[in-house]
């Protein structure tokens, strides 16, 4: 009986060894097959870029959903009439070249004669009318319509390779918002029309960038081929394909294993982990949002200039970046960082300019000193803050500051909440006191400030009023050279900042890894929003 | 008769379950934080008219009665709306999803009831030995260990260290490189509910080994194959009750493996879709994950039904009673 005990037990394991073979088996003739690719030969694999993407496309169409890695993918597939050059400046997209009217209101593009679709089809007037119509729609173009500019009166085909853009008034601007890192993504007319869910896997784009969609695996990945049709020449890569990893962690493993060539947003804690991958460069850059506090100057204790100044000096940007951040950011001294001002000033002028601005550098004394002339009592000096459960750094740093002020007397109660929800009380005026973060897509200086300090009391998420500060906000924004416009927006920001409406924390960074044997040409925060293939290079 | 009337009760049931579940769902989701309107905005300058024409859209600005019976009287017409993010109806959104979960919780639960019982048998057979208390100690890891922190381990292990499974992905749609990159998930998977499914096994089998009948089973000489598949089918009820627990806990834990691993499944698109408040997405994947839940649930009672008779006998002096 024993015996027969025993052999069952025996035939158990066996069974379990034959399983745990045949899975090995498959594992390895899998492998070998994946490395190879379907043809059998790794020139191919050596031709394709894999990217691995921190966010997952549920569409192609960045008229439906259009959050900044929507906009990194299209950058290479479909074009504006301008673009985004790596250096942040305004460059021809689909347009050859424009020109507007005397009073800058009339903006006439004359389009590239070798732009193609993929289909080798030529871009028409009608297409870029009907794609500008298109994303002024909130039905058709959720994601885009409500940055759509406002003050476009009329777009018209004035000729087969020619488009009119009316304005109610001179708005420099505009050449942003038409880029394709701003609201303007050109497709077909007629495969738009045609199609049941444009951007789904069925129904992929249509554009007439270097790259075309040739697979799209919601949740998965999307491939990009590049297209014959395209005018310029050939960038190295045959193949860029995107994996949608969202796990740090398994982010992390692809990467040392090899499995994914270059990826952004890397955690600044686990730097030192990506680093050791054999080859990898890995690297931080600005990204040009802006980190900080929002005060609601109509809701106590913030409607207390001083209370707002007592928490503003109260904020050890430095510390928090040189401590929690382990210096991959940079202490904000205004809303716009720096680098927004690509396209007015160098980098040492841009920051002079910035530093300008009225602001307040952490002095725990002078912040007790604000608060001892409030009119508000001890019990009254309390308040309470969110942060989205996606930005963990600004969750950190608030964090930080919370502490900071329990040591002058004012409680901060910090919350971390879903990001949907965060979202939704971004600009509802119910908060007294309430976090930003802004990632601006275009190179243009007044982007945030288009926002944040537009002061007519109802439009920006502080639901601040101050005549002078809407005023140059509305100057930079129908300013007409880049640098009178960088002023307006300088002057606007130290309006907001002797208010102490906004208490900046940091200026973000991103960072950067490639794997062994790929690299690119002065990457910068522009670099993703650029025809950035062409950037890319095998080492 | 009773046997029809027993599955038509089980049907109706069913359906009552998968009504008020549409119903709880909708309101958790009306109740929710969040404009959904504003997530696919994000945190930009937004003109209300824009924001508005969304809300309009998608009927956001309706009453909570308005919004929930539009969309029973859609879904009765198979219409489950589009999703806020694509823009695509959802049916089409989730079809791709579907089977790449499927698979995996089929491979996993096909795993699990295979180790579960096997190792829950020998377990109660060895009661007390060494092999008994090595199951019972795994059992106690598998239980402990959330199935996203088996999943990391298991990839260090076999696809950084040992390299032979990928780390993430689906693969290619051919048969071996689906099951190259699905072993890994589905083992994370398994390894929480099969030890749950073996603590099950072990303890119903106990009650079985140390019955008069398996005395006699021995003393009549008969194969101890024989007397273990009596005990089992003896033991069946409480075993295939909790299968299909083990159904609805695989489903639960896709969303954190399918996270994980980067498996475009049902799980992961839950996930995103209950971040960004796609309403009609999460509304339509909860009733198809709770139809799945409720039927195996409701098949697992027609089979305890039919397998085991002392289960009609309890029903029938129930109904006496």
């Amino acid at each position: 009986m024993k015996n027969i005990r025993k052999r069952n037990f025996r035939s158990v394991l066996l069974l379990a060894l034959a399983v745990f073979t045949a899975l090995a088996f498959t594992a390895c003739s899998g492998k070998d097959a994946d490395s190879k690719g379907t043809d059998g030969t790794d020139a191919k694999k050596s031709d394709t870029l894999v990217v691995g993407l921190t966010g997952s496309l549920a569409t192609l169409d960045l008229n439906q959903n259009a959050g900044i890695v929507d906009y990194y993918v299209a950058a290479i597939s479909q074009e504006g009439l301008t673009a985004v050059s790596n250096e942040g400046k305004l460059v021809p997209g689909l347009a050859e070249s424009w020109e507007t009217s005397e009073d800058g209101t009339t903006w006439t593009f004359k389009l590239r004669a070798d732009a193609q679709f993929y289909d080798g089809s030529a871009v028409t007037a009608e297409d870029v009318v009907f794609s500008a119509e298109r994303a002024r729609d909130p039905e058709k173009s959720p994601g885009v319509a409500s940055y759509f500019p406002w003050y476009v009166d009329e777009i018209k085909a004035t000729a087969p390779d020619e488009v009119t853009f009316t304005l109610d008034g001179p708005h420099p601007g505009f050449l942003w918002n038409i880029s394709n890192s701003g609201v303007l993504l050109v497709s077909k007319k007629s495969e738009v029309e045609a199609a049941k869910s444009y951007g789904s896997p069925e129904d992929l784009i249509s554009g007439t960038g270097p790259y075309k969609p040739v697979e799209f695996v919601p949740g998965s990945h999307v491939t990009y081929e590049y297209s014959e049709t395209w005018r310029g020449e050939k960038p190295q890569f045959q193949t860029i394909r995107f994996d949608f990893i969202e796990d740090n962690n398994t982010r992390l493993l692809a990467f040392k294993q090899g499995d994914i060539d270059f990826t952004y947003n890397i955690p600044s804690d686990s730097e030192a982990d990506w680093s050791s991958v054999e080859g990898s460069k890995v690297f931080f850059v600005s990204d040009r949002s802006y980190q900080g506090l929002t005060f609601n100057p109509n809701l106590k204790p913030f409607d207390d200039i001083h209370v707002r100044k007592a928490v503003a000096y109260a904020i050890d940007g430095q510390g928090i970046v040189d401590g929690l951040l382990k210096g991959h950011a940079q202490a904000a001294t205004a809303i716009t960082a720096p680098e927004q001002y690509a396209i007015a000033w160098d980098i040492t002028k841009a920051n002079e300019e910035v530093a300008s601005v009225t602001h307040y550098e952490y002095n725990i004394e002078q912040a007790k000193a604000e608060l001892a002339q409030s009119k508000y009592q001890a019990a009254d000096l309390k308040a309470e803050v969110t942060y989205p459960a996606s930005d963990q750094n600004l969750g950190k740093a608030v964090l930080a500051i919370a502490e900071s002020l329990k040591s002058i007397g004012f409680e901060l109660k910090v919350t971390e909440e879903p990001i949907e929800q965060w979202l939704t009380k971004v600009s509802d005026g119910q908060q007294a006191v309430a976090t930003m973060s802004y990632i601006p897509t275009t190179g243009e200086p007044g982007e945030i400030d288009a926002w944040l300090t537009y002061a007519d009391g109802e439009s920006n998420p502080a639901l601040w009023k101050n005549d002078e500060a809407l005023k140059n906000t509305e100057a930079g924004l129908s300013a007409t050279d880049n640098e009178s416009q960088a002023q307006y927006v300088i002057a606007a920001e130290d309006l907001a900042g002797k208010e102490a409406i906004y208490a900046p924390i940091y200026w973000g960074q991103s960072g950067i890894a490639f794997g062994k044997g790929v690299s690119a040409e002065n990457y910068n925060s522009f670099t993703l929003l650029a025809n950035w293939p062409y950037l890319f290079k095998k080492d | 008769m009773e046997a029809l009337k027993f599955v038509v009760k089980k049907l109706v049931a069913f359906t009552v379950s998968i009504t008020v579940l549409s119903f709880i769902i909708f309101s958790l989701l009306f109740l929710a934080p969040g404009d959904p309107a504003r997530v696919l905005v994000g945190a930009r300058r937004a003109s209300p008219e824009a924001l508005n024409a969304i809300r309009e859209q998608y009927h956001l600005n309706d009453s909570f009665f308005s919004q929930y019976f539009r969309w029973v009287g859609d879904a009765a017409h198979l219409d489950f709306g589009n999703s806020i993010r694509t823009g695509s109806p959802v049916t089409e959104t989730i079809s791709s999803h579907l089977s790449v979960s499927l698979e995996l919780v089929l491979v996993s639960l096909v795993l699990s009831i295979i180790c579960g019982i096997v190792f829950g048998v020998i377990a109660a057979k060895r009661r007390g030995k060494f092999s008994d208390k090595a199951i019972n100690f795994v059992a106690l890891v598998g239980t402990s260990a959330p199935s996203f922190a088996a999943g990391l381990l298991l990839l260090y292990v076999f696809a950084l260290i040992l390299g032979w499974f990928p780390v993430y992905g689906i693969g290619e749609d051919t048969f071996a490189d689906r099951v190259f990159h699905l072993t890994l998930p589905a083992i994370a998977l398994t390894i929480g509910v099969s030890a749950m499914l073996m603590k099950v096994t072990r303890s119903a089998m106990l009650n079985e080994v140390d019955s008069d009948y398996t005395v006699f089973m021995r003393a009549r000489t008969l194969s101890p194959l024989r007397i273990t598949f009596a005990q089992l089918k003896n033991a069946s009820g409480p075993i295939l009750t909790s299968t299909g627990l083990v159904l609805a806990s695989l489903i639960g834990a896709t969303v954190l493996v399918e996270t994980t691993f980067a498996i475009p499944g049902v799980g992961n698109l839950l996930a995103s879709s209950v971040t960004m408040k796609d309403v009609p997405v999460v509304q339509f994947l909860t009733l198809v994950l709770a139809f799945f839940i409720c039927l195996s649930q409701a098949l697992v009672d027609i089979a305890v039904y039919f397998i085991n008779p002392a289960s009609r006998a309890a029903g029938r002096g129930k109904a006496a009673a």
